[in-house]
C-alpha cells in the first residue's frame, strides 16, 4: 500500500498518511493557506461529533502551507474534511445573506440618519418581527 | 446552582481578571461538557446569528456580528486586510525627475496612493493590460476614458515638493493585487473587531464609591443616579467600555464588579481607503472565504471522480 497519496493537481493539497492505511487518521497538507482558512476550518471540523482530534499548524513561516490533522472515531477522515468545508461554506452563505439584508434595511429611507443602538441585547425577539416594526421601534426608542 | 452558572460563564464569556484574562478560547466542542449538545447545528446557528449595522458611511462601517465563533470572525478580518483585491500603482516609467525625491522613493509613494477603481471589473495581472485612464496629477489633466470616474481617491495627497527648475515626468501602470502581496493593495485603512464588554455590579454601590466607580470606566458606561437621596451607580451602556480594568486598582471596588466579554459578539469596524464601499468589502471578504472552501471541495470531487 502506498504510504503517500497525492492528488494530481499538486498546488492545492495532498494527504500524508502513516504506514498501515487507516483512513481515520490523516494529515492534509494545504498549500497557499494560512490561519485564515486553517483556524476557521479547524473550528468547523471540531464541531463534528465524530472527530476525536483536529488541529492545524504552520510548519514554517517561510513556507506557504499548513498541516491539518484529523483523527476520527471511525468515519474516514477525508469525509469529515469535506463535511467541514461544506459546513463552512454554508455558514459563509448565511453570513453573506444576513449582511446583505441588513445592509439593504439600513439604507432604506425609513432608517433616516444614523441609528445608534444604546444597549444592544443579543435576543432575537426584535429581529423576528417585520422589518418596518423594527425600524419604527428604534426610532421610538431614540 | 453555582456550578451551572460558572459553566455557563466559561462557555459564553471571556473573564477579565485583575492580573490576567481567562476563558479566552472557545471550548464548546462536542464531548467537552456533559449535558451539552455542542455538535454543529446549522439551524441553531441561523436562529442565533445576527448582524446589526450601526453606522455606515462611504468610508466606514460599524456593525455587530453576533452568534459566531472567533475563528470565523477572525478569518473575515484577515481576508479584509490581506486578500480583498484592489488596484494600485505597480510600475512607474520615469521620463524625467529632477526633484530631490529619489526615483524609488517617489515610486513607492505613488504605489501607496489609493485608487477609485472597482477591482471587480479588472482581471489579475496575467491578463492583458487595460490602459483606460491617465493619472490626474493634482487636478491638471482630464481623464480620457470617463471623466472623473477612475482616478485616485483623494485629489490632495502631496507626493513630492519641487523647486524652480525641477521637473517630474512619468507614466504609471496600475495593477490588481491583494494585500498579502504588498500592503499597498489592502482595501481597508484597517479592519478590526472587539468583543462586547459586559459589566456586572455584584453588590449595590453607593455614595462616593459610586463616583469612583464611574470614573474607573469610560464615560457613559456607569451612571450615578440619586435614589432616595443617595447616589447609586448603575451600568448604563457596557458597550462603550474600553476594558482598561482600572477598577482592579481600587481595593474597595475590586470585588464588587465582574468584568467579562461576550465571546460570540463581535463589534467590527471596517474603514475603507475609498476604492470600494466598506459594506461591499465585507461581502467580498465573505465570498472569498466561500471561494476557498469551494476550491477544496471541487478538488475533492475531482479526486473522487478519478479514483472511482
Amino acid at each position: 500500500m502506498a504510504t503517500l497519496q497525492c492528488t494530481t493537481l499538486f498546488p492545492l493539497f495532498f494527504q500524508l498518511q502513516a504506514e498501515g492505511v487507516d483512513e481515520t487518521c490523516v494529515t492534509f497538507v494545504l498549500h497557499e493557506q494560512d490561519h485564515t482558512l486553517g483556524n476557521a476550518l479547524r473550528y468547523m471540523i471540531m464541531k463534528n461529533p465524530e472527530v476525536v482530534f483536529c488541529g492545524y499548524s504552520i510548519t514554517h513561516p517561510s513556507e506557504d502551507k499548513i498541516n491539518l490533522r484529523i483523527q476520527t472515531k471511525g468515519v474516514p477522515a477525508i469525509d469529515s474534511f469535506r463535511r467541514g468545508l461544506c459546513e463552512l461554506t454554508t455558514v459563509c452563505e448565511h453570513v453573506l445573506a444576513t449582511f446583505e439584508t441588513e445592509n439593504y434595511i439600513f439604507s432604506r429611507p425609513e432608517a433616516i440618519g444614523i441609528l445608534h443602538h444604546g444597549n444592544l441585547i443579543g435576543t432575537n425577539t426584535v429581529w423576528n418581527q417585520s422589518v418596518l416594526t423594527r425600524t419604527c421601534q428604534e426610532n421610538h426608542e431614540k | 446552582m453555582a456550578g451551572n452558572r460558572r459553566v455557563e460563564e466559561m462557555r459564553s464569556r471571556v473573564s477579565l481578571g485583575e492580573f490576567g484574562v481567562s476563558d479566552v478560547h472557545s471550548t464548546n466542542f462536542p464531548g467537552n461538557y456533559s449535558g451539552y449538545e455542542d455538535a454543529w447545528d446549522q439551524e441553531e446557528f441561523e436562529k442565533n446569528f445576527r448582524i446589526d449595522v450601526l453606522k455606515m458611511s462611504a468610508e466606514e462601517i460599524e456593525f455587530d456580528m453576533i452568534g459566531i465563533d472567533a475563528a470565523i470572525a477572525n478569518a473575515f478580518r484577515r481576508i479584509l486586510l490581506a486578500e480583498v483585491p484592489t488596484m494600485a500603482v505597480e510600475k512607474v516609467f520615469l521620463y524625467n525627475n529632477t526633484s530631490i525625491i529619489q526615483d524609488e522613493i517617489l515610486a513607492h509613494r505613488l504605489g501607496l496612493v489609493p485608487f477609485r477603481a472597482d477591482p471587480r471589473l479588472f482581471e489579475f495581472r496575467s491578463e492583458v493590460y487595460t490602459r483606460h485612464f491617465r493619472w490626474v496629477p493634482l487636478g491638471n489633466q482630464a481623464d480620457i476614458y470617463e471623466p472623473n470616474s477612475i482616478g485616485p481617491v483623494h485629489k490632495d495627497i502631496l507626493l513630492a515638493q519641487l523647486r524652480p527648475g525641477q521637473e517630474i515626468d512619468l507614466m504609471m501602470h496600475c495593477v490588481k493585487g491583494i494585500g498579502k502581496d504588498h500592503a499597498k493593495f489592502s482595501p481597508v485603512a484597517t479592519a478590526s473587531y472587539r468583543l462586547l464588554p459586559d459589566v456586572h455590579l455584584l453588590a449595590p454601590i453607593e455614595g462616593e464609591l459610586a463616583e469612583t466607580l464611574r470614573d474607573c470606566f469610560s464615560p457613559g458606561v456607569i451612571s450615578v443616579e440619586i435614589i432616595n437621596g443617595k447616589k447609586v451607580a448603575r451600568v448604563v451602556n457596557a458597550r462603550m467600555d474600553n476594558c482598561s480594568r482600572e477598577v482592579f486598582r481600587h481595593e474597595e471596588l475590586k470585588n464588587l464588579v465582574k468584568l467579562t466579554r461576550v465571546r460570540d459578539h463581535f463589534i467590527f469596524l471596517v474603514e475603507s481607503t475609498g476604492a470600494l464601499s466598506p459594506a461591499i468589502l465585507v461581502m467580498e471578504a465573505v465570498k472569498i472565504l466561500m471561494g476557498k472552501c469551494r476550491r477544496f471541495i471541487a478538488e475533492l470531487d475531482a479526486d473522487e471522480n478519478e479514483n472511482a
